[in-house]
């Protein structure tokens, strides 16, 4: 099978965008569901009264896939942006922001799954808010790094290429730390 | 013809049935309702309150408070007199305090207090409602008020068997981010909180499916005691973790079922005790006074003496009543300044568990160790490079056909052998021969 989806670029590309929403949505129903709460609130008291558990859910989910489609696109933006200002031509261009975006929605999926712990038992909210975010993005910023520098460079652009990811990386931690 | 006619009459007389009915019920539900409840004080304080103050959003009346040359009291003039009133003569107009704290740059609101001293303890018991509103507020939170009158009444009776000092406060402030408590807490020296034994709130109390008592997320001596001092009262059942982390107070849903004003209390490590009335309902966010949604009127308009009339009944006005009851029976008992002590040893550690600037700076710590070691990775990098190979990697993962495979008609192309650099370049016509 993964090999019949190798040999389909489109195919790949059409699933791994339907995963990257889904994924989205996964990783982000709960704060959703906080924030719709508050929104109403804000707007106004009555109308919230009038929102039912179900509803709440439905617009949270709805917001949640609106923001999954939104960064679907963002990504691959951001991706070719990062390889421009890094000055790297040598790989082939759809194909990389195609393997950042799935290595992004299997993030968001093992968030949301361990976000999913929140509804078992509350111990980990807390800290799992914070720690769960910071190690999925380093766990897929290094994965991303092995797979993409085995597969495109050699040991001497390698050296760049880690330059430039690294940085990347480290804004990235650094924003999730803070 | 005559079937038309059927239907039209069919159905006229089934709408005048469903209005009779309507009117019938609402006829049965007016004459369910006791008249003696509304005799009670909660009921008279609560009508003339919600009457002379509809709107009482924080710190609308910010010119008022001092104003004595007004003829009609003010809101906080008249909670003032209220609370002096139902003291029996220990609380004089001078004793009860307001405690000033900024909502917006112009606008201020106004916490009230007032003591009942016991000679010869620096321990304190707070009792705390909010009295301003969104919409009229008779439910959230006159009830509330109503109840820490009647608390107040029947405790000032005789002073010399308390155990504590009582300090009643009114909050201001409530609807707008507990405000008011944020601030009173913030204004608690360390020994006053280190000497309160126990906050108790009480928020939203007459209109919900259930009376409850909420101390910590899990069993409390304290819960059982303030439990077994009245049968209305019941304990929320204990998240199993469907409440949000409300992470602008760095609080987890470990501990409250909501937010009010015993949250700050609470965050400063001081035992509290909430009273709400409400489902058991553990959704995320679900503060419902009842699972019938027409019945949901919290900071609505429809927050009001008619409605809970309707609603309720006499059920409101009871529950008020054994919220008071119980908090009357609870400071009175004779272990309760033994079990309030030792509730300070079974609350959840919030230090550690409920403040998340710990897994932030495990973040810190790991962020700095990852920094380092790419650090010395990118110096490997580097020497490798110098010794390393300069191979051209054009590897891909999608498969595309060249152009020589399109245009070519050729099947057996793929399986001919290609001539070897020595076959072109050689002179030798060998082969040939």
């Amino acid at each position: 099978m993964f090999n019949k989806l190798k040999a389909n670029y489109n195919l790949s590309n059409i699933l791994v965008r339907i995963f990257f929403v889904l994924a989205v949505m996964l990783s982000t129903w709960q704060s959703m569901l906080g924030t719709v709460h508050f929104m109403y609130l804000g707007v106004s008291a009555e109308m919230l009264a009038q929102l039912n558990g179900g509803a709440k859910l439905a617009i949270a989910l709805t917001s949640s896939a609106v923001l999954g489609v939104v960064l679907m696109f963002v990504t691959p933006f951001l991706t070719g942006l990062f390889l421009n200002v890094a000055k790297i031509y040598s790989v082939p261009r759809a194909e990389y922001c195609l393997i950042a975006s799935l290595y992004c929605a299997t993030g968001f999926f093992i968030n949301g799954l361990l976000n999913l712990i929140n509804l078992i038992t509350p111990v980990f909210m807390v800290w799992g808010g914070v720690i769960f975010p910071f190690i999925i993005t380093l766990g897929c910023f290094v994965s991303f790094y092995a797979v993409t520098s085995k597969m495109y460079f050699n040991d001497v652009t390698k050296v760049h290429y880690f330059k430039c990811l690294f940085i990347v990386a480290l804004v990235v931690l650094f924003l999730e730390v803070i | 013809m005559k079937k038309v006619l059927l239907l039209i009459i069919t159905l006229i007389v089934a709408m005048t049935c469903g209005t009779l009915n309507v009117a019938y019920a609402e006829t049965q539900n007016d004459g369910n309702t006791s008249v003696d409840y509304k005799q009670d004080f909660a009921y008279t304080f609560i009508q003339e309150f919600t009457q002379k103050y509809p709107d009482r959003k924080a710190g609308i009346a910010v010119n008022d408070v001092w104003g004595s040359n007004l003829a009609e009291p003010t809101l906080q003039g008249y909670l003032r007199q209220k609370l002096v009133e139902t003291s029996n003569g220990t609380i004089a107009a001078k004793d009860v305090t307001y405690q000033a704290f900024s909502i917006t740059d112009i606008n201020k609101g106004y916490n009230i207090q007032a003591r009942l001293d016991k000679a010869g303890t620096d321990k304190q018991v707070i009792i705390g409602a909010h009295y301003d509103s969104d919409g009229n507020g008779a439910n959230d939170n006159a009830s509330g008020v109503a109840a820490l009158l009647k608390v107040l009444s029947y405790l000032s009776k005789d002073v010399t068997k308390l155990s504590c000092d009582i300090v009643f406060v009114l909050f201001d402030g409530e609807e707008l981010g507990m405000t008011g408590s944020y601030s009173y807490v913030g204004q608690m020296s360390e020994t006053e909180k280190e000497n309160t034994l126990l906050m108790v709130n009480m928020d939203s109390i007459a209109n919900g499916d259930n009376l409850y008592v909420w101390c910590e997320n899990k069993h409390t001596d304290l819960a059982d005691l303030i439990l077994s001092k009245n049968g209305k009262l019941t304990e929320k059942p204990y998240a199993k973790g469907t409440y949000n982390i409300d992470s602008g107070n760095g609080y987890g849903y470990l501990e409250i079922p909501q937010n009010s004003d015993q949250t700050p209390f609470r965050i400063a490590g001081i035992p509290t005790a909430l009273f709400f009335s409400g489902t058991y309902s553990s959704s995320p966010w679900n503060y419902a006074e009842s699972t019938d949604p027409a019945k949901n009127s919290m900071n609505t308009s429809a927050d009001t003496l008619e409605n809970m009339d309707k609603y309720n009944g006499a059920e409101f006005i009871a529950k008020i009543n054994a919220t008071a009851d119980a908090i009357c029976k609870t400071i009175l008992d004779e272990n309760f300044v033994t079990v309030a002590t030792a509730q300070r040893s079974q609350l959840v550690n919030l230090k550690v568990l409920g403040n998340s600037w710990w897994a932030s700076l495990i973040c810190g710590v790991v962020f700095i160790a990852v920094l380092v070691f790419g650090l010395l990775y990118y110096r490997k990098l580097q020497k490798g490079a110098i010794l390393g190979t300069a191979e051209i990697k054009n590897n891909k993962v999608f498969s595309t056909p060249d152009a020589e495979d399109i245009f070519s008609f050729d099947d057996k192309k793929s399986t001919d052998k290609k001539p070897s650099v020595e076959d072109i370049f050689t002179f030798d016509d060998k082969d040939k021969k």
